[in-house]
Formats: structure tokens, C-alpha cells, sequence
């Protein structure tokens, strides 16, 4: 026993040390997939190995961080833009590639949509939030494609010769002169907040060029009005948490919160309860900072994820100075929005969230019961994808 | 299973080592245990075929039985024989043979779409040495149908070699011994493997299906061509013997030594050497079933000819249903035939020569991975002749490639010599000599788990044949 436990045999140990880490590490994802075997063979199916061994694979990477951090590293060192399906553009940040899709069924889908709204004498509005990739300037590396923009093209092309109304925020920022990559995180596909600021602004200008009765105060609309507190290098996307932060770096994440008096009542099904409030208080998530980069995404400190949302704006109930329009927003959205809701819920007042991803069924008992001042949609060029969204499937 | 992937690293290989060594003394019992355990690993990628494992192992272990009563010998050997090559030939060559009946005699045989058995041709291949070993009375027969069971089914070699031949492992299965210095040798080469097959291997796959896909569609660049002939080369290398590596460093931790299968092939200074050096198991197993039963070399010329022919027609059907499988084993065999029969380069004493036949076998031992590996015959020459024109027209889909892929490369080229184990032999002795090692061989296995946890897709090329 003393002649193994020696230097000389220090690759032996070292390598039984590890194999005791990964037994360790790999028991309890292996006794889920165990279990799920068992129920294939009792419920009367083959054993179907390929998916067990991918389920193990899916819950045992949730032990694995450290390894994928280490992965990036070395792929670093190897110069590599192309990780794990996600590619590094010249100027650094990270992306995925969207293929050419078929934008018909699902354009056909959504002008049915509004044509359920607008029958019941409701405002329907499109809005088109700007895409990770500049149509002009893609920055990929070369022979890798993409096709979000002209994905998102087509589609606002077919809704706007259905007649629908519809808001192209990439446009609005063209015209504004707005150095689009600034706007967008390092590490992940969304904007940052103060674009989702500006979005806000632009929806709220918009809407207030329909209709004046959606005008609020200006100074909601306006950022001189709010703090900004920006944290450094605390932020890992969603692209990052797939390469590893040797990879990918860290993002800085800015808090943006009104410097005047707010007043909410938010009920989420994230929550299960509702809260009630300041702005902060209601719909921000703070200790969001505190947890695993690679377990929970930061960009929900902003509404918590993307759970539908009731928020109710309290502010002329308290008799605060900004009251917003006291309009109600239906909204079905993706999660560019969770940057723009709260600005939006000061603006308005009541705004009820719908993210087509997690249900769609009572949709249309929704529209028909609360009949909302304007159903919006708002969904980034990403989304636009059938088997992902099932847009408003339920219609036909 | 695959050796590199979660499911062994984590659970499979520490449970087999613990009850192995932790709860199991004697040499049957270890047997069983690693009977059942290869077993498993089998049923665990081919939950159905698991079966045609155990009716191989039954029917190879009565046929043995059958040869052992001394009469009729030969008649045994030719059902073991046919046996065999008739299971191989019904899942891997049938749909292959309907398909290219009806395309030569217009008759309309139905082509059976049927799934390929991982590693057929290499336990079949196995358990016919096991009867033509016993016929030429070069081992006794195995009474002990679980110790037969173990040979066929051993799961380091199982699914892709080496091809270990009954008589260079049968007394390894009765008894065997595990030294420390044996063991660490063992764990070494599993972690060289592993590192060879998704630190290298998995990294050069894309550039080279790259090159394979824009052949098969006809357009590919002078410098994709090449990119991707030179990524593949390596590839199919590090894939190829990073897997031996894996399964001799695993059999070694069992006490078993297998023999090696790669011996450093791009460096040949022939087509001879190289053949010598790569996949050296199935080379000595045609030479010892095929090659030498025809009479070998001490024969006619032209009977000489016939024999090389044969054997590498063969080398190249057993790769795969496919004929640019088969043209490849016949440019070899056309090579080697001309090497065997001119005396060159071994007559050769010229030095700038001998370095120039040495270029030019690393290029024809490239231009030939691309009839390997490409999807068909035309798809081949669509890349060989893109090699050959040597356009120096920018193309992106090469410059991405070549980007993913460069520093890569350069490693795979220099460990294609034989550096590492230069300069492993440079180590000091001692304290720092085994710190050195073990911090190499750690970060190779760190790096490699973290391509795992990475779900980076990675089979290996010769599962399928």
C-alpha cells in the first residue's frame, strides 16, 4: 500500500481523485436518469438510452461550471469564434445565428390575431424591437450567416399589407443615429437597459402620435429624471453562460431608477403574491446579483423573468405628481420587453404582460373580459420563430 | 457508450474500478464482473443488439466446443467462419450487394435499409481468430463460455479495436497482475487518449466535414480542399488511435496488455512503413489469416500480386459497403504491391531521394483520406482535383476554417511525431520528474472533461466500421 501511495504513482492518485469527484458530482443526476429509465421500461416503451444519456447530460452540467469556465479559456487560447454554437463578432461580443425562416404562417397568424382584437373595437400595435445584429454592420465571422433582420423584414412587410400598425424600432434608430452595438451586452442577446429606456420613449412617443390621449408627463419619458447606477463586470448572458466566462468576459449592468415618487401594485406568477410599492420595490430583483452567473440570468432584475405580470400604477391613487395616461396595455411580449415594462408602467395605468412561450389558451378570454385600451405586441427580430412561439396558434 | 462522454467518465468507469478492485479478489469473479460490465456497456448504445452479442459469444463458444472433440475440425472452422462473416455480411454488406445487383443485372432486389451494430467488424473479426487459433491447435479451447464471453465482449476494445487475437490474450484472461507502475501506465494512456480524441480529433471535425459537404455539392475551394483533406488526415488519426490509446491505457488498469495499434503513421518514409504503423491490429490480423494462408511472399510474382490484391481489397470492404472504401483499399494495394515488387525505396541509398519518396507518401496518404472520407467516389475527385488546381482565390468559408482551426492544427502536427514520448523520456527522475507528468496529464484530462461538459458532439469515425 505504501509503494502506491508515492510520488512516482502521483498520476495514478490524481486520476482516481477525479474519478471519485466525477462518481461524486455524477450519482445523483445518474439516479434522476435511473429513475426515468425505470418509468420508460414500466410504462411499456424501449429503453431509449440516447435521450437518457442526454437527460444525465443536461442535469449533471448543472455541476459542471467551473469546466465549461475552463473550456472557454482554452478555446481563447485557440483563437476561436465559433463556441458552442455561438460566435464572436469583430467588435467582440457574442452571438447565435438565426436561419432563413418562412415568415407566412406565422404573419398569417398574427394578422388574424389583430383582426380578433380590432373586432372587438381594441387598438392593435406591432412593434418591432431592434435585433442583436445591425443589418448593415453584421460583424460575423466570414461565411457565417444570418437572417434575423430579413427574417423580421418580411414579416412587418406582410403586416403592414394586411393593413396592421406597426412600429420598427430599428428605424426609429437608424434615424436617431443611435451606435447600435453600444446598446447591445457583451455576453448577451439583449439590449441593455438604458436602450430599453429608449425603446419605451419611442413607443410612448408613437403612441401619443395615434392618439394624444396616451400623452403623459414628459418627464417620466425622460432620462435626466431618472439615477443610474452602474455595476461592473457582474453580468453573464446567456451567450456567456454557454462558452464560460474566460471566454466571454463579464458585462457592466446599469440599475436605472426614477428620482421621483412611483407608486405599483404588481401580481406576478413568478411572485405567486402580489407586491406593492416603489418602482424598486415592485419590480426589481436585487438579489439577482448575488446568485450563480450560471444558474440565474441578471437581465431579469428587471420584472423577475417573463412570467406574465399585472402591474397596476397606483401614483394618481396616491396622488403623486406623474400620474401616466391611466391607460391599460395588453401586452405579448418576449423578454426585449422586461427592460421597457417598467418604464412603461409608469406611463400608463395598468399593464397586464403575456408571454406566448409559457401559455396562450386564456388569451382571448383576457381581451374579451378586461377589454384593454391597446393590445401591443412586442417581440425582437430573435423570435420570430414558429415552433418556438407558436404564435397565437390558438386562433385557427 | 463512448469512452469520452459523461456517462463513462463519471458513473461507468469508477463504478467498474471500485467494485474491481474494492470488492472483488479473485481473477473469475473479476472476469464476470467485467463480462457483465462490457455487456452493459454494449446494451447501453445498442440495447437490441446486445443479443446478437450474446448469440455470437454462444455460437463461437459450441463451434470451439465442436473443435475440441477433435473430429471434423475442419467443417467447424468453416461454420465458425461462415458463421461470422455471414453475420457481418447480412448487417453491414447486404443492403450494399442488393443495391449493386440491381444497378449491374437490372434485377429488383429488395435493398434493406438495416442498422449497422457499433464495432460488428471488430468482434466478429475477434471471434474468428478464436476459432482459427484453436484449429491450428495455437490455443486450447475455452471451456469456460463466460472467459469467451470476455474475450468477444471486452469493453475497452470492443467497439473499435485493436483487433486482439485470441492466442496474444487468452492466458491474460486465467491470470493476470496489476502493478502500480502497470496501472499509472494505464491511466496515462487513457488520459493521451482521451485528450487525442477531443482536444484534436473533435476540434479538426468541422473543417474537414466542411470539406467533404462542399465536395459532395460539387464547388469547394482550392484551399477548403486542402484545409479540409489535411483537418480529416489528422482527424481520422487522433480519433483512430486517441480510441486505441483509450482502450489499451483502460485494459492496462485491468491488468491486460493489448497490442499497440499506432506507431506514428505520418511519419512513414513508405506506404509499407505506413501500413506498419497504422492500425497495426488489423494489418497483422489479414497478415496472419489472409495474407500468409495464400502463401504471403514466398511465392510467384504474380501469385505475390494476387495475395496483395486480395488482402487490401479486403482491407478496404472491411471499412465499409461503400466503393470509395474499396478504392481505397485498392490504391493501397496497387502502392504496396509496386513497393513490394520494385524493391524501392528499401534498395534506395540516395538521402534527397529517399526525403523526396518521403514527401510524396504524406501526400498520397492525404489524397487517399479524401477517397476515405468523402462521401463518394465523385465527391472525391471533385476535392482532389480542387487540391490539384491550386486556385489562390480568397474564399471565406476556408479563412472561418482556417481561423477555428490553426492552432489546432499545429498541435496535431507536432504530436503526429513522436515528441510527446521524447520528451516524456527527458523528465528528470524523481519529485519533480512526477510532478511535471502529473500536472501534464491533469490539465489533459481537465481540458478534455470540460469539452464534455461542454455536450460538444463527438462520435468516433470508427464505430461504423
Amino acid at each position: 500500500m505504501k509503494r502506491f501511495f508515492s510520488i512516482r504513482n502521483l498520476c495514478t492518485l490524481l486520476f482516481l481523485l477525479a474519478l471519485a469527484f466525477f462518481l461524486a458530482v455524477g450519482l445523483w443526476p445518474f439516479g434522476s436518469t435511473a429513475l426515468r429509465g425505470a418509468r420508460m421500461l414500466a410504462e411499456g416503451g424501449a429503453l431509449d438510452t440516447k435521450s437518457l444519456e442526454s437527460y444525465f447530460n443536461d442535469r449533471l452540467s448543472e455541476h459542471l461550471h467551473p469546466f465549461i469556465t475552463l473550456n472557454g479559456g482554452v478555446e481563447r487560447v485557440f483563437g476561436k469564434r465559433a463556441v458552442n454554437e455561438r460566435y464572436r463578432l469583430d467588435n467582440g461580443k457574442l452571438t447565435y445565428v438565426i436561419p432563413e425562416l418562412d415568415m407566412n404562417k406565422i404573419a398569417a397568424r398574427t394578422v388574424d390575431f389583430a383582426h380578433y382584437v380590432e373586432e372587438r373595437g381594441i387598438p392593435f400595435v406591432y412593434v418591432n424591437a431592434l435585433f442583436y445584429l445591425d443589418e448593415d454592420d453584421k460583424q460575423l465571422p466570414p461565411s457565417i450567416e444570418d437572417y434575423g433582420n430579413e427574417n423580421a423584414d418580411r414579416f412587418l412587410a406582410l403586416l403592414n399589407e394586411a393593413g396592421l400598425r406597426t412600429l420598427d424600432l430599428r428605424e426609429r434608430e437608424k434615424a436617431a443615429g443611435v451606435d447600435h452595438y453600444s446598446n447591445f451586452f457583451n455576453t448577451d442577446h439583449h439590449w441593455t437597459p438604458e436602450m430599453g429606456f429608449w425603446a419605451f420613449t419611442e413607443i410612448q412617443a408613437y403612441l401619443s402620435g395615434l392618439d394624444p390621449s396616451w400623452t403623459a408627463e414628459p418627464e417620466i419619458s425622460d432620462f435626466n429624471s431618472y439615477g443610474v447606477e452602474v455595476r461592473e463586470n457582474c453580468f453573464l448572458g446567456s451567450n456567456g453562460r454557454r462558452v464560460g466566462v474566460w471566454y466571454a468576459g463579464k458585462d457592466d449592468f446599469s440599475v436605472i431608477t426614477p428620482n421621483f415618487d412611483t407608486a405599483l401594485e404588481v401580481w406576478s406568477s413568478r411572485d405567486g403574491c402580489a407586491r406593492r410599492g416603489t418602482l424598486a420595490d415592485c419590480l426589481f430583483y436585487p438579489e439577482l446579483f448575488d446568485a450563480d452567473p450560471y444558474e440565474a440570468s441578471l437581465y431579469d432584475f428587471y420584472c423577475g423573468g417573463d412570467e406574465w405580470m399585472d402591474i397596476r400604477n397606483l401614483a394618481a391613487e396616491k396622488g403623486l405628481t406623474y400620474c401616466g395616461n391611466g391607460k391599460r396595455i395588453l401586452l405579448v411580449k418576449d423578454s426585449a420587453s422586461l427592460v421597457v415594462i417598467p418604464w412603461l408602467s409608469l406611463a400608463c395605468g395598468e399593464i397586464r404582460t403575456y408571454d406566448l412561450r409559457f401559455e396562450d389558451e386564456r388569451l382571448p378570454d383576457l381581451i374579451a373580459s378586461w377589454q384593454p385600451d391597446l393590445v401591443m405586441v412586442l417581440y425582437n427580430p430573435g423570435a420570430l420563430e414558429d415552433n418556438n412561439w407558436n404564435m397565437f396558434q390558438f386562433l385557427r | 457508450m463512448l469512452f469520452s462522454s459523461t456517462i463513462f467518465l463519471f458513473i461507468f468507469l469508477p463504478c467498474v474500478l471500485l467494485v474491481y478492485y474494492g470488492l472483488l479478489r479473485s481473477v473469475r469473479a473479476r472476469n464476470v464482473l467485467l463480462l457483465i460490465a462490457s455487456l452493459l456497456f454494449y446494451a447501453w448504445g445498442e440495447p437490441v443488439y446486445v443479443f446478437l452479442m450474446l448469440l455470437s459469444i454462444a455460437v463461437n463458444y459450441a463451434l470451439g466446443l465442436a473443435q475440441g472433440t477433435g473430429r471434423h475440425k475442419k467443417l467447424w472452422l468453416v461454420l465458425t467462419v461462415l458463421f461470422n462473416l455471414g453475420i457481418l455480411f447480412h448487417f453491414k454488406y447486404l443492403g450494399f450487394a442488393a443495391e449493386n445487383l440491381n444497378a449491374l443485372l437490372g434485377t429488383f432486389l429488395t435493398v434493406p435499409r438495416i442498422e449497422l451494430p457499433i464495432g460488428i467488424s471488430f468482434f466478429t473479426f475477434q471471434a474468428m481468430s478464436y476459432g482459427i487459433d484453436v484449429y491450428r491447435g495455437q490455443t486450447e479451447v475455452q471451456r469456460n463460455p463466460l472467459d469467451l464471453g470476455l474475450y468477444i465482449s471486452f469493453f475497452p476494445q470492443l467497439i473499435a479495436g485493436p483487433i486482439v487475437r485470441y492466442n496474444s490474450i487468452a492466458a491474460q484472461i486465467r491470470e493476470r497482475h496489476v502493478t502500480p507502475e502497470g496501472f499509472q501506465e494505464g491511466v496515462c494512456r487513457f488520459i493521451r487518449g482521451l485528450g487525442k480524441k477531443i482536444i484534436l480529433a473533435n476540434n479538426l471535425a468541422l473543417a474537414g466535414e466542411t470539406g467533404f459537404r462542399l465536395a459532395a455539392g460539387g464547388e469547394i475551394s482550392s484551399a477548403m480542399a486542402w484545409l479540409g483533406a489535411v483537418a480529416y488526415t489528422l482527424q481520422l488519426y487522433y480519433d483512430f488511435s486517441g480510441y486505441s490509446d483509450m482502450a489499451i491505457g483502460l485494459g492496462a488498469m485491468f491488468g491486460f496488455r493489448f497490442e499497440e495499434n499506432f506507431n506514428y503513421p505520418y511519419i512513414a518514409r513508405s506506404f509499407t512503413e505506413f501500413w506498419n504503423r497504422w492500425h497495426i491490429s488489423l494489418g497483422r490480423w489479414f497478415r496472419d489469416y489472409v495474407y500468409f494462408p495464400m502463401g504471403g511472399s514466398r511465392v510467384s510474382k504474380p501469385k505475390l500480386l494476387r495475395n496483395l490484391l486480395v488482402v487490401w481489397l479486403l482491407t478496404g470492404i472491411w471499412h465499409g459497403a461503400a466503393w470509395h472504401y474499396i478504392a481505397w483499399g485498392v490504391l493501397f494495394g496497387i502502392l504496396l504491391s509496386a513497393e513490394k515488387l520494385s524493391g524501392f525505396p528499401r534498395s534506395c541509398k540516395s538521402r534527397p531521394v529517399l526525403w523526396l519518396y518521403t514527401a510524396v507518401t504524406l501526400l498520397v496518404v492525404l489524397g487517399s483520406m479524401v477517397v476515405f472520407g468523402a462521401w463518394n467516389i465523385p465527391a472525391a475527385l471533385v476535392q482532389l482535383k480542387a487540391m490539384l488546381l491550386l486556385s489562390a482565390a480568397p474564399d471565406p468559408v476556408a479563412a472561418f476554417h482556417w481561423n477555428e482551426t490553426r492552432w489546432v492544427l499545429l498541435l496535431a502536427a507536432i504530436f503526429a511525431t513522436p515528441l510527446w514520448p521524447r520528451a516524456e523520456e527527458k523528465l528528470p527522475r524523481g519529485t519533480a520528474g512526477s510532478l511535471i507528468r502529473a500536472a501534464v496529464y491533469t490539465l489533459v484530462l481537465l481540458v478534455s472533461v470540460s469539452y464534455l461538459a461542454m455536450g460538444a458532439h463527438n462520435p468516433f469515425i470508427y464505430f461504423n466500421f
